[in-house]
């Protein structure tokens, strides 16, 4: 059972820094350390055990690619910034300040004297390498897009020489003007690069130790060093690891925790019954079957991340009825009208999960001239839970396409074969029934096969999820242009298309957000996706455990504030 | 005896290769790709990925690169842990689960044999009666009923024993249990079937003319004679329990060879799958040979027969 | 001679689901020390449960003893002694051999082991002197190579041999009675005679006394001194063999003694089962068991038991036609033509 969350970390363009805790849902349960007076008192031990429900999958930042192994690299390393307990800001990490150009295109970073776990400084070179490495390895290099030369390196073919590749990295906008200066060119303004550099991605890493260590770098305590609040002590592959201080870090006088223990719990009834015999201080994103439980009590905490899960209707189908049907906006229309998103989220998630009410959900932020966050600033754009209108826009749409209602029960909704998935086919096929009066066969498969086949647009209706890549409207609204890889029901508007354009060459933030806006509009508007809900985790932590941060989108938490109350 | 090893050993091998090739084949006709993230993957990153790990070479020419590599006993790299091969991940996880089906094994075993016995002798008596029920229990209580409700009431209210993990040997009593139970009851009821029917076989009548006394005729005569039939089944139990730790490593969260097959099935971990499906096999087949050759040492009509087919 | 045994008024029934089946029903008989004693009648009349009453290995439960009592050697009733007094005696003072070679013997343990076990715990010998011993006792009943035989499973035995071990395993502590139930049934007619032989020259040689259980009136013939004929948990007649075969009083006896062929005459002819089946013991007659099948039935022979009437000291049968007021009856028999 791996978890799902979105994959980088939330980012306000330097502009945001002003509007401080906006939207910040995800923030520590524990509340934040730094308050003068009432601080509580530490305990004597300072060791916090936790559970992942896997194993991670290496310590090596650049090859990190799903959420256990970035949450857990995230505890150990620190890049130029890092985001702080409100779980949005980038906050000054190695970087002690920054300079960006006026076109917004030239980043320079200056650094602090920071460390490495075994002594020597960190030096701009160390980022140039890692920056380079991460886009040669070509993990998550398309993260680093907006680097000039970036996309260069990614597109490369994999059977191109060592030597054209090496001409390639060379071009990349990514300079170390001295020891302690580091320079990054991109090509168009971003206002999210600066939360980025907080992401395990741009982690730096020392090109001597990494090129002594080969394959092994990162595979064990010994093959590694970090330059983050702590550092990896032991690891028993497949079954536990631990991470202690980092004598080393800058900040180490904040960091209160002395050790991390983590054991690989898949079963989520074990890591509870773990919990409940006080083996373990939290247990993160409950399962439905076990919120019911907690909900209530102390340990008991919903946050909110940025993803948001919608149902796709596929105009392009293999299967002629199908195809037929959702080429009709009514019969679109009707399908997403006709889903009561409330009771959906209360009866199959049950963990603090929110009905949709458009793409992009909150805390992504949006106008900085606006009040509040993308969500609210741009309105509902969802039509929910009207089985009246719902209904007369298919009796509309059927008449215009020449369908008859027994003609759509031919129609199959394609899902995967864990239970919540199929548990959410099987209400929503119900709803569907319910106010349409059609009935929609279910078809499982395991969940790779289900995305390969709704990649390739192999389905009816599909389901659907998007994590944030970074904090910015644009990650979501990117997947709808034509022609994306994730843009499953090939949905093709040109007038969206050049919305979205224009937006990214756009350096004003505040038309930017407003052209973002207009799109998102539209694409709903045209009704080949609905959204259903905004995801939300539940999480119990032990009342003992405070100041953890909790982040909307990349790493689960931060531990570098945590600490044991007495 | 010589020879009926050598013959079981071609067979195994045989058998071995019809799985490999049976594997791959399966493997590579399941649509969808074992990589991670795939919610996130670019057509880009797929066709490096591809070629990195050799998927873009025609399907023959990964069998025979394949074929090869586990000849030199090779089992390849793990596509989700890139840093692990195959060979490690059994490595590391299989003393786990080596570990726990062997107390597993001794604990069924050994409880299993003793209620079969105690059954047995004291037949038909409200003793046999309790052996039998718990016996009864045992079988139709699964695996993943037994262990969440062990976890639960006795390491979580009662607090006497870890709910799960992996330390020292008090974290191996109640995944031994669960895995071992239904093995028990089956041995129970196997055993006291068999004691029944020794027990009424002429020559415990012939060893009890004799003088014996009861502990001499059930340790010379009963036991031996009853244990037979068990040894059949031991092999098949053997593998029961290997597999059965499958889903009891995920309960209490053993970090065991069962739940990295289990993770490289929801992965689609190609070469993981393939490695631990093929390392099972061989399992199998080796425990069944290793029965064949037990069972002759125990029964010597077998032994000198040279074997039975 | 002294009793070596004395079973007196032995009953025995078993507790089953459809009742108590009386499967002895007050035995008495006696046995002298050197004699010959067998048992005849059809199956289920109760010789194996008399007979494993006596070597106490009948299961109780479901068997219960419900009355009589065995005196052994002139000691204590074998009923009262314990457990373990009761391993002293089986193997050492009384051996006892079973109908069927092919099962009486573990398949898993070599026969020399199986003789010698006896002798290890009965005569306190080593394990290899149980062993050398085990080798002579199967010299003794003759199976050649006995060294290498010791060492082999009862598989690799014929019936015949397999009868020779049990034999040598019943006789390893010269046992002072041995019984042998149905010895040579389940064994082809040309090895029986030969297994007989051996037997009786082998108790003779020891000193033995045998009970000797059959169905067979040739083996009574053969080597038997005295005889009991039993019925459906009775016994009807007893009486030397000679008895017996020259003037049996029982028309029991006589329908027994017309189904067995004669080895003087080749008249096979008048060989007559004896029609009908015994009655269910579940729920006896009250009046003679043999009633319903008897030709000479009366009507008290189905409401009163007969009593046992003594024809002379060693010869007495319980049969109402022995009653002075009964009519003279001539059973047809060429009598005394057993081949002795
Ligand atoms: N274990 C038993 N349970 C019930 N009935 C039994 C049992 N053993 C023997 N009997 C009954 O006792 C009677 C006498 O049996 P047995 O002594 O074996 O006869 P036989 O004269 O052929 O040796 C038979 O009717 C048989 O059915
Ligand atoms: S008592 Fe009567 S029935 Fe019984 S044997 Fe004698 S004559 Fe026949
Ligand atoms: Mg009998």
């Amino acid at each position: 059972m791996k978890k799902w969350k979105p994959l980088s970390l939330a980012a306000f363009v330097a502009a945001v820094l002003a509007l401080t805790g906006c939207g910040s849902t995800a923030s520590s349960p524990g509340s934040s350390t730094n308050g003068a007076g009432s601080q509580p008192k530490l305990a004597a031990a300072q060791t916090v055990n936790l559970l992942e429900p896997s194993d991670v999958e290496g310590f090596d930042p650049n090859i990190a690619d799903e959420e256990i192994t970035i949450t857990a690299i995230s505890q150990i390393f620190d890049g130029l910034t890092r985001i702080g307990s409100d779980g949005v800001t980038p906050e000054k990490a190695i970087a002690s300040s920054w300079d960006i150009s006026s076109d917004g295109k030239t980043y320079t970073f200056h650094l602090r004297d920071a460390k490495w776990s075994d002594g020597p400084a960190v030096r701009a070179q160390d980022f140039v390498f890692g920056w380079k490495r991460e886009l040669s390895i070509d993990k998550y290099g398309f993260i680093m897009n907006m680097i000039q030369g970036a996309d260069a390196v990614v597109n490369l073919d994999p059977k191109a020489s060592a030597a054209e590749k090496q001409a390639k990295l060379d071009a990349v906008g990514i300079k170390a003007i001295d020891d302690k200066t580091l320079q990054v060119q991109l090509t168009a303004p971003t206002t999210y690069f600066l939360g980025l550099t907080a992401f395990v991605p741009f982690y730096p890493a020392r090109e001597d130790f990494v090129t002594k260590q080969g394959d092994k770098y990162g595979t064990s305590a010994a093959t590694l060093i970090s330059d983050g609040p702590m550092q990896l002590s032991d690891w028993k592959q497949g079954s536990s690891w631990a991470f202690v201080k980092n004598a080393n870090y800058w900040d180490a006088s904040k960091v209160q925790l002395t050790k991390a223990n983590y054991t690989i719990v898949k079963d989520q009834s074990q890591a509870v019954n773990l919990y409940d015999t006080k083996k373990s201080d939290m247990v993160y994103m409950l399962n439905a079957d076990n919120t019911a439980h907690y909900r209530g009590t102390p340990d008991y905490h919903e946050l909110s991340i940025d993803a948001n899960y919608y149902a796709e209707f596929n105009p392009n189908s293999s299967n002629a009825v199908a195809a037929k049907a959702f080429k009709n906006a009514n019969i679109r229309k009707a399908f997403g009208e006709s889903i009561d998103r409330a009771t959906f989220v209360k009866t199959i998630l049950n963990d603090g999960s929110k009905p949709a009410t458009g793409l992009v959900p909150p805390t992504v932020p949006g106008d900085p001239k606006a009040a509040g966050d993308f969500r609210t600033q741009n309105g509902t754009l969802v039509k929910d839970n009207d089985p009246t209108t719902a209904k007369a826009d298919l009796q509309k749409g059927l008449q215009e396409a020449g369908l008859t209602i027994n003609d759509l029960n031919s129609i199959h909704f394609l899902t995967n074969d864990t239970s919540t998935a199929g548990k959410l086919a099987q209400l929503i096929t119900q709803m569907w029934k319910q106010a349409l009066g059609v009935t929609i066969s279910i078809d499982t498969v395991p969940q790779k096969i289900r995305v390969d086949s709704q990649h390739k647009g192999n389905f009816d209706i599909c389901f659907a999820g998007w994590g944030a890549d970074y904090a910015d409207a644009m990650t979501f609204s990117d997947l709808f242009t034509t022609g994306n890889s994730q843009n499953d029901t090939k949905y093709s508007n040109p007038q969206f298309d050049a919305l979205i354009k224009q937006a990214k060459a756009e350096p004003d933030n505040s038309k930017r957000a407003q052209e973002l806006e207009q799109a998102e509009k539209l694409m709903l508007a045209d009704g080949y996706i609905s959204p259903v809900y905004f995801k939300g985790v539940a999480v119990i932590q032990k009342p003992t455990l405070q100041g953890v941060s909790f982040l909307p989108l990349g790493p689960d938490y931060d531990l570098k504030n945590a600490f044991i109350a007495q | 005896m010589a020879r009926f090893i050598v013959r079981r050993l071609l067979y195994a091998i045989v058998t071995l290769w019809v799985i490999i090739t049976l594997t791959f084949v399966l493997m590579h006709s399941i649509p969808g790709q074992p990589f991670n993230n795939v919610d996130k993957m670019t057509p880009t990153i797929l066709a490096h990925l591809n070629y990195t790990y050799g998927l873009d070479k025609p399907t023959y020419q990964q069998y025979l690169i394949y074929l090869n590599n586990i000849l030199h006993g090779n089992l390849g790299t793990s596509f989700r842990y890139e840093d692990r091969t195959v060979n490690s991940i059994i490595g590391t996880g299989f003393p786990v689960s080596a570990t726990l089906g062997f107390e597993a094994l001794i604990f069924s075993v050994i409880i299993g044999l003793a209620l079969g016995v105690y059954a047995a002798l004291k037949h038909n008596t409200w003793a046999d009666y309790t052996a039998i029920t718990i016996a009864v229990l045992g079988v139709s209580v699964p695996n993943i009923v037994l262990g969440p409700l062990l976890s639960y009431y006795v390491g979580v209210k009662l607090g006497w024993l870890p709910t799960g993990e992996w330390g020292g040997f008090e974290y191996t009593i109640l995944p031994s249990i669960t895995l071992g139970m239904t093995s028990l009851a089956f041995m129970a009821r196997l055993m006291r079937t068999s004691m029944l029917e020794v027990l009424g076989m002429d020559y415990i009548k012939t060893a009890k003319a004799k003088g014996l006394s009861n502990r001499e005729i059930v340790w010379r005569h009963l036991f031996r004679n009853s244990l037979l039939p068990i040894v059949t089944i031991l092999g098949p139990l053997v593998v029961n329990i290997i597999t059965g730790s499958i889903v009891v490593e995920e309960t209490f969260a053993i970090p065991g060879l069962g739940s990295s097959f289990v993770e490289s099935i929801t992965d689609k971990d190609y070469t993981v799958i393939m490695g631990t499906t093929i390392f099972y096999s061989a399992l199998y087949i080796l425990s069944l040979l290793l029965v064949d050759i037990c069972y002759g040492f125990v029964d010597p009509r077998i032994r000198l027969a040279g074997g039975r087919d | 001679m002294a009793n070596l045994l004395e079973v007196k008024d032995l009953e025995v029934s078993f507790k089953t689901h459809g009742g108590e089946v009386q499967a002895v029903r007050g035995v008495t008989f006696s046995l002298n020390k050197g004699e010959v004693l067998a048992v005849v009648g059809e199956s289920g009349s109760g010789k194996s449960v008399t007979a494993q009453t006596i070597m106490r290995l009948i299961a109780c439960p479901p068997a219960v003893i419900k009355n009589g009592s065995i005196r052994f050697d002139d000691r204590t009733d074998i009923l009262s002694l314990t457990d373990k007094q009761m391993e002293a005696v089986r193997g050492s003072e009384i051996g006892m051999i079973f109908q069927d070679p092919m099962t009486s013997l573990n398949p898993t343990m070599t026969v020399g082991r199986q003789i010698a076990e006896g002798l290890i715990k009965h005569q306190a010998l080593s394990k290899s002197a149980g062993l050398d011993k085990a080798v002579e006792l199967l010299q003794l009943v003759g199976i050649a190579n006995a060294k290498e035989r010791a060492n082999q499973y009862p598989h690799q035995f014929s019936g015949g041999m397999r009868q020779r071990v049990v034999i040598a395993i019943a006789l390893a502590c010269n046992p002072k009675l041995l019984i042998a139930d149905e010895p040579t049934t389940a064994l082809d007619v040309t090895v029986q005679a030969q297994i007989l032989d051996l037997l009786k020259e082998l108790c003779d040689k020891l000193g033995s006394s045998i009970l000797m259980i059959t169905h067979d009136l040739g083996v009574v013939a053969n080597i038997a001194d005295k005889v009991i004929v039993m019925y459906a948990g009775k016994v009807v007649e007893r009486g030397t063999a000679r008895e017996l075969f020259y003037d049996p009083k029982h028309p029991y006896t006589w329908g027994l003694l017309r189904s067995i062929p004669r080895l003087d005459t080749d008249d096979t002819m008048d060989l007559i089962p004896i029609e009908g089946t015994p009655p269910n013991l579940l729920n006896p007659p009250q009046g003679c068991a043999f009633a319903a099948r008897c030709p000479y039935a009366m009507d008290i022979c189905t409401t009163r038991q007969p009593e046992e009437t003594a024809v002379s000291e060693s010869h007495a049968a319980s049969c109402w036609l022995m009653h002075s007021q009964a009519p003279k009856v001539d059973h047809g028999l060429m009598l005394g033509g057993a081949n002795r």
